[in-house]
């Protein structure tokens, strides 16, 4: 470029030579001397250029307004500007390179950290018979991730880019434990390109993620996953999972609408969804890292044995499929969502998983009335509609969102009795936002199944060991509210209070802070009995900060 | 063999060579205006661009597309007060997050004429 810049100067000085009438001597000194400036300029001007920090003040300049009728993808043509770029990025030793200090010297990549602390000072008020009101703190939903983008462009692929990411979940509460491991979270490795993004790896499906912003109280007690997305009441909420195995795509935001599907291999040793996946140990498909299910060594009903121990029966699941199609565009809001769990393990509450005959964990169950429970391998699957409306009433803005929830597990007519995995629910909430406030309530409910596979226990020290409350004997529809206020200092700090109450019948046993929140709160006595039909009350306060 | 184009860091060297070699013969007396004018770097006028259409508030950062014309050009995307904290987009199209605090991003072209956005996806804490 040196080379150009000489010879472009060379031609202009000869040129300026032949050219020149009055051609003398003292003409081609004055040339000369502007050449000279000119050269002293280009220094000045590389020395400003070079010289341009990323934290100099920067006078705003007066905003132009986006033309009208501008929605973000057509061509927005701004005004021509002879100006330097931006400041160039760091160099080492004199030679520039494209990341941070802290970034790899890779050409063309950029390196994002981020992540997400919320944390809380609850109050739990429990009508189990032991457990009464308690204090807590907790980490909700914390993580901290890296986002690594290489841009395709300069190489001929024009628009296009690598990504990966790496998300680790951080219990800055709880007791450390390998359930906060780097790469517990959206983890994964795509490309991205005009046609949208695939990847591959781990995240929250496109189910999952329809009706995220639905929910003023995400992460919170008051989190509407105690009973949407939640098949079956207790902690864990299937239809509202981060997806191991899987492959998805994501399209690209189209005049507000964007669809995203997701597959995910069962990938498992057994016929039935009985054992772990392939690269999943001690862990089984469906279940919460040493949650309920996950068959971890002494977590909640693990029966003994490693690979081929055939012990993932309650819920793990084969191959899955999640699909959404989501709307906004203006003030409104739409989004229908879809997905399917194939295979769907649940001989843990019949006790008859064929490949555990011979064994003691090969037993019928039989309910008080001498009912035999007969759950099997089915599919389960789950559906929703939904949609937002966002209006000014003179306050400011408020925040209306809704949404009807099917779920459903396809079980034959002698094993409907004992479904508790089928069932309606419905969610609203509500926002009013006044200046840095945003005032909150919410309300969801889910409907009674047409049946129940356990006998739950009376709220009774005496009577709570022998389980007599047969639950498909009893309503078990459950309802929560709740109400809050958020004050946020700006987008990426806030504090939050929230208060929430369930109810339910005597058959279910929902809890608040279901998936998000540190820990659950849940109707279970000191011996892990399920207390059915407890009311459960929270008021919790925290902070968050997103960076 | 590296058949790679030049990094994207030393075309924002060359620019201000390139700059310089515009000038022709033909205008040798605009090569060194008059030291009384001085040519202070001038700063782009920025162009509003609501997002929120499509976007959801709670959203704090967003996967755009950003292409450029002409394609040597390049572009700042920042949100309001955060000028400091952009994105720099080369062109002509590549990929990029952007932050997101409130409903309006702000979008400087260095060298480039006009912009077109294409919203990839965006994130939710």
């Amino acid at each position: 470029m040196k080379s150009k810049f000489l010879t472009g100067t060379a031609m202009a000085a000869l040129s300026v030579a032949l050219f020149s009438h009055s051609s003398s001597a003292a003409t081609l000194d004055d040339v000369m001397r502007r050449l000279d400036r000119l050269e002293k300029e280009n220094a000045e001007l590389r020395k400003q250029v070079h010289g341009m920090s990323s934290t100099r003040p920067v006078a705003a300049a007066p905003a132009t307004a986006a033309p009208a009728g501008f929605h973000g993808n057509p061509v927005a043509h701004a005004a021509v500007a002879p100006s330097p770029g931006p400041a160039p990025g760091h160099t080492i030793a004199g030679m520039p390179v494209k990341a941070g200090p802290l970034g790899p010297l890779i050409d063309n990549t950029t390196v994002t950290l981020y992540g997400h602390f919320d944390l809380s000072l609850d109050g739990l008020f429990n009508s189990v018979y032991d457990q009464n009101a308690k204090a807590g703190i907790s980490s909700n939903g914390s993580y901290f991730g890296f986002r690594v983008r290489h841009n395709l462009s300069p190489y001929g692929y024009d628009g296009y880019a690598f990504v990966a990411q790496m998300e680790a979940q951080i219990d800055a509460a709880a007791a450390p434990n390998e359930r906060a491991a780097l790469g517990t979270r959206d983890s994964f490795l795509g490309v991205e390109g005009p046609w949208g993004a695939i990847k591959m790896g781990k995240t929250d499906t496109p189910y999952k993620k329809a009706t995220a912003t639905f929910d003023p109280f995400a992460n919170t007690l008051g989190d509407y996953n105690s009973i949407m997305g939640n098949t079956g009441g207790d902690n864990r909420a299937e239809f509202d999972w981060r997806m191991n195995h899987s492959i998805w795509y994501e399209s690209p935001i189209w005049n507000g609408f964007q669809f995203s599907a997701l597959a995910s291999p069962g990938q498992n040793y057994s016929q039935d969804n009985s054992d772990y996946s392939y690269g999943d140990s001690f862990q089984c498909n469906g279940a919460s890292a040493r949650g309920s299910g996950s068959n971890f060594p002494n977590s909640a009903g693990a029966l003994p044995g490693a690979l081929g121990g055939n012990s993932c029966t309650d819920g793990s699941f084969g191959d899955a499929y999640s699909v959404a199609g989501t709307y906004k565009n203006g003030p409104w809001t739409a989004i229908a969502a879809y997905e399917i769990h194939t295979g769907t393990n649940r001989h843990g509450d019949d006790g008859l998983e064929p490949a555990l005959a011979g064994t003691p964990f090969f037993a019928p169950v039989l309910l008080g009335n001498g009912q035999q429970v007969l759950t099997g391998v089915h599919n389960e699957w789950a559906a929703k509609v939904g949609g937002g409306y966002r209006f000014n009433d003179g306050i400011g803005d408020v925040q209306l969102y809704a949404y009807y929830e099917w779920l459903r597990r396809d079980v034959t007519a002698a094993e409907d009795p004992f479904n508790e995995r089928s069932r309606d629910g419905v969610f609203a909430s509500a926002t009013q936002f006044y200046k840095k406030w945003a005032f909150s309530a919410s309300y969801a409910h889910a409907f009674a199944t047409p049946g129940n596979p356990a006998m739950l226990s009376d709220n009774n020290a005496l009577l709570a060991p022998l389980a007599l409350v047969q639950g498909n004997q009893v309503d078990d529809s459950a309802s929560m509210v709740a109400i809050g206020a958020r004050y946020r200092f700006n987008q990426w700090a806030s504090w939050y209070l929230v208060g929430s109450h369930l109810w339910q019948g005597q058959g279910a046993h929902y809890c608040l802070g279901v998936s998000g929140h540190g820990y659950q709160l849940c109707g279970r006595d000191q011996f892990n009995d399920t207390i059915g039909g407890a009311t459960l009350s929270a008021v919790t306060s925290g902070l968050t900060f997103d960076f | 063999m590296d058949m790679h184009p030049p990094p994207a860091q030393m075309q924002v060297q060359t620019h201000v060579y390139v700059r310089q070699v515009q000038l022709t013969p033909s205008q040798p007396l605009q090569i060194a205006p008059p030291e009384d004018q001085p040519q202070a770097p001038v700063e782009p006028a920025p162009t509003k661009i609501k997002v929120s259409d499509y976007i959801p508030p709670a959203a704090t950062s967003a996967t755009i597309i950003l292409t450029l014309m002409p394609p040597t050009g390049q572009a700042l995307v920042y949100t309001e007060g955060s000028e400091n904290f952009g994105t720099v987009f080369k062109g002509g199209r590549s990929v990029g997050d952007i932050r997101l605090d409130g409903p309006y991003i702000y979008v400087k072209l260095y060298g480039a004429t006009s912009f077109d956005i294409q919203y990839i996806n965006y994130r939710v804490p």
